[in-house]
């Protein structure tokens, strides 16, 4: 009898504690989910080789990465810019399809109407902007810094923006941002 | 290429040399000694505010833990201890014990004075020492500010930017109040300060100017803008990485025009930005910012060029946003953030400590008042909670009549500074 009170016992406290951290888990998702401000903030500041993006993470998420840059092109070429550790290239002249890069877009001025036309957004990669993809990690704590390397520095605030991936929880969210760059 | 911080091997600020060391080496230990005796009446008083809950009544209850706590962090533990009061103070009059609850209020009042004595002592022991650091050569920050912020409530932003940059060295700055806050630093008489500011520009590791329109130093009309922008020191610093201007939040572009619709700053429908921008156009080519929006501070990076240090999220909190506004020029600097670890295993052993401090015997330092004529022990605690009253009566005051921070477009000029058709 007193083996199967352990048990029972043991089965009930596991239940109790799976519910109690659903319970967490759900608040801390629901938190994240209907905050305004977004997860990933940064700035952007030209060194003499390379442009720091200073990042900084905020909430109760975890692994967060981002997965893709966006650079303007004209500057990306001024400054000599090329791909960070772990980041290519991607040649596309494609627009970008609302259904499967629903969140893709580097400023958040742009309204969405412009992700359900046809043509091509402003960060389509179609002439604007330079587009690199790959993966880097964004820890809690003191800003992180993805150093992009640049042959020189411009006179003029660079103009950039990302797309991340992050985990609440049990649930997978991205989001994308302009890295404030003050212009 | 990083200027990483080093040794500043032509200080300004020697004086009389050796002399001048041993004297704030001296005013140091003083001031140390003043904090400790002041820590200790101050906890002796709170342990005999709370005898009466300890479960021995010859041992120091637990909650005199508390008092440990708020020397350390007054800001936070002062809502603690203030719950903590109000709890006894509820399960005392339930209980109709009404002697535990008087022997409180007659001892609160004096732990807490004796506590903000410990506070000030430790904070000028603090400062004396950063100074004799800076004395022997040691990098500062020097931090700019108009003589009004004295009178806003920027506490807690100054306590936090003193903060994050600390690992670059202690921070100068120029204040007019006798009680330290907690971003107490390194303080001179303005005299000496005007004597010297060029000097102290120059050998700084980090000069941050926090933007206003006005230094406040009491001329109408004459002082619209920093005088150390019209120097040629600061001109010459720009291209080293060493300028960092601060913004309030959306001052850049709003304060102004609110101020010429008060009638006090007549210099044209323009913005702080662009009164920068003017003063400061020949030295710096670079293409400026053209909006800060959100943004809070302006970086002269090696070269002049001045870039955002972006827009964070408010969330964050003060430090940890300030300390993200900053990265770059720490990572300019060479220097690393500090950990915050050693602080919270701190807080976490204190509150270790709480627990355990139930075992040491109660301490005897004030027992002798217990035989003071009753008069004294009335009067004694009376005058002290008047004068805390007051005190926070004149601080509420204060903060009506004066800054509003987060209402920029209501901006209104602090009333000391406030004046019309040239006159005050």
């Amino acid at each position: 009898m007193g083996v199967i009170a352990a048990a029972v016992g043991l089965v009930i406290g596991a239940i109790v504690v799976t519910l109690v951290l659903w319970g967490f888990n759900a608040l801390a998702m629901y938190g994240m989910f209907i905050r305004e401000t977004s997860v990933v903030s940064g700035s952007a500041i030209y060194r003499d080789s390379y442009l720091g993006v200073y990042l900084q993470v905020d909430g109760v998420v975890h692994d967060v990465q981002i997965v893709e840059i966006a650079i303007h092109l004209q500057q990306a070429r001024k400054a000599g810019a090329t791909p960070p550790a772990g980041f290519r290239q991607v040649e596309t002249e494609e627009p970008l399809c609302p259904s499967d890069r629903v969140s893709f877009i580097p400023f958040q001025r742009i309204p969405p109407r412009d992700l359900t036309g046809t043509g091509n957004t402003l960060f389509s990669g179609t002439g604007h902007y330079v587009l690199w993809c790959g993966q880097f990690r964004v820890h809690h704590g003191p800003p992180t810094v993805l150093k992009i390397p640049c042959k020189r520095s411009l006179d003029e605030p660079p103009r950039i923006g990302i797309r991340y991936r992050y985990r609440v929880g049990l649930l997978a969210a991205e989001e994308y941002r302009g890295v404030e760059a003050g212009e | 290429m990083n200027p990483t911080v080093g040794r500043s091997n032509a200080s300004p600020l020697i004086i009389d040399g050796l002399v001048q060391y041993l004297r704030l080496m001296l005013l140091e230990f003083v001031a140390w000694g003043v904090a400790v005796m002041a820590a200790t009446a101050g906890g002796t008083a709170a342990a005999m505010a709370f005898s009466g809950w300890a479960l021995d009544s010859n041992r120091v209850p637990p909650v005199a833990g508390l008092f440990v706590a708020w020397l350390i962090e007054r800001t936070r533990s002062n809502l603690g201890t203030l719950g903590l009061v109000l709890v006894l103070t509820s399960i005392n009059i339930a209980r109709e014990d009404r002697n535990n609850l008087f022997r409180l209020l007659t001892w609160i009042p004096i732990a807490l004075v004796f506590g903000l004595l410990a506070l000030q002592a430790y904070r000028y022991a603090r400062a004396f020492r950063d100074q004799r650091r800076i004395e022997r050569g040691s990098p500062y920050v020097l931090y700019l500010r108009p003589s009004m912020a004295d009178h806003g409530s920027f506490g807690r932003f100054e306590a936090n930017l003193v903060s994050v940059l600390r690992p670059i060295g202690p921070t100068v700055m120029l204040s007019d109040t006798r009680l330290l806050r907690r971003s107490g630093v390194v303080r001179y008489h303005w005299r000496l300060w005007q004597e010297r500011i060029a000097d102290l520009i120059q050998n700084a590791s980090i000069v941050v100017f926090f933007m206003m329109p006005r230094r406040g130093d009491d001329k109408p009309g004459e002082d619209l803008f920093w005088e150390e922008f019209e120097q040629d020191a600061v001109r010459r610093l720009l291209p080293s990485g060493k300028i960092v201007l601060f913004f309030r939040e959306g001052w850049a572009n709003r304060c102004l025009p609110c101020i010429n619709s008060n009638g006090t700053v007549r210099i044209g429908d323009t913005s702080l930005m662009a009164e920068v921008h003017r003063i400061l156009k020949d030295e710096v080519s670079a293409k400026w910012p053209e909006e800060l929006r959100r943004a809070r501070f302006l970086w002269f990076s090696p070269g002049a060029k001045p870039q955002s240090l972006g827009e964070f999220n408010e969330s964050l909190g003060s430090r940890r946003r300030l300390l993200a506004e900053l990265g770059p020029v720490l990572d300019y600097c060479g220097v690393r953030p500090k950990r915050d670890w050693p602080r919270i295993f701190l807080s976490a052993s204190l509150l270790g400590l709480m627990l355990w401090i139930g075992n040491l015997p109660a301490p005897s330092g004030l027992a002798f008042a217990a035989d003071w004529p009753r008069w004294i022990k009335f009067a004694v605690p009376l005058a002290i909670w008047l004068w805390l009253v007051l005190k926070g009566v004149r601080k509420l005051k204060r903060e009506y009549y004066g800054w509003n921070d987060y209402d920029y477009d209501n901006f209104v000029l602090h009333r000391k500074y406030r004046f019309k058709d040239g006159k005050p």
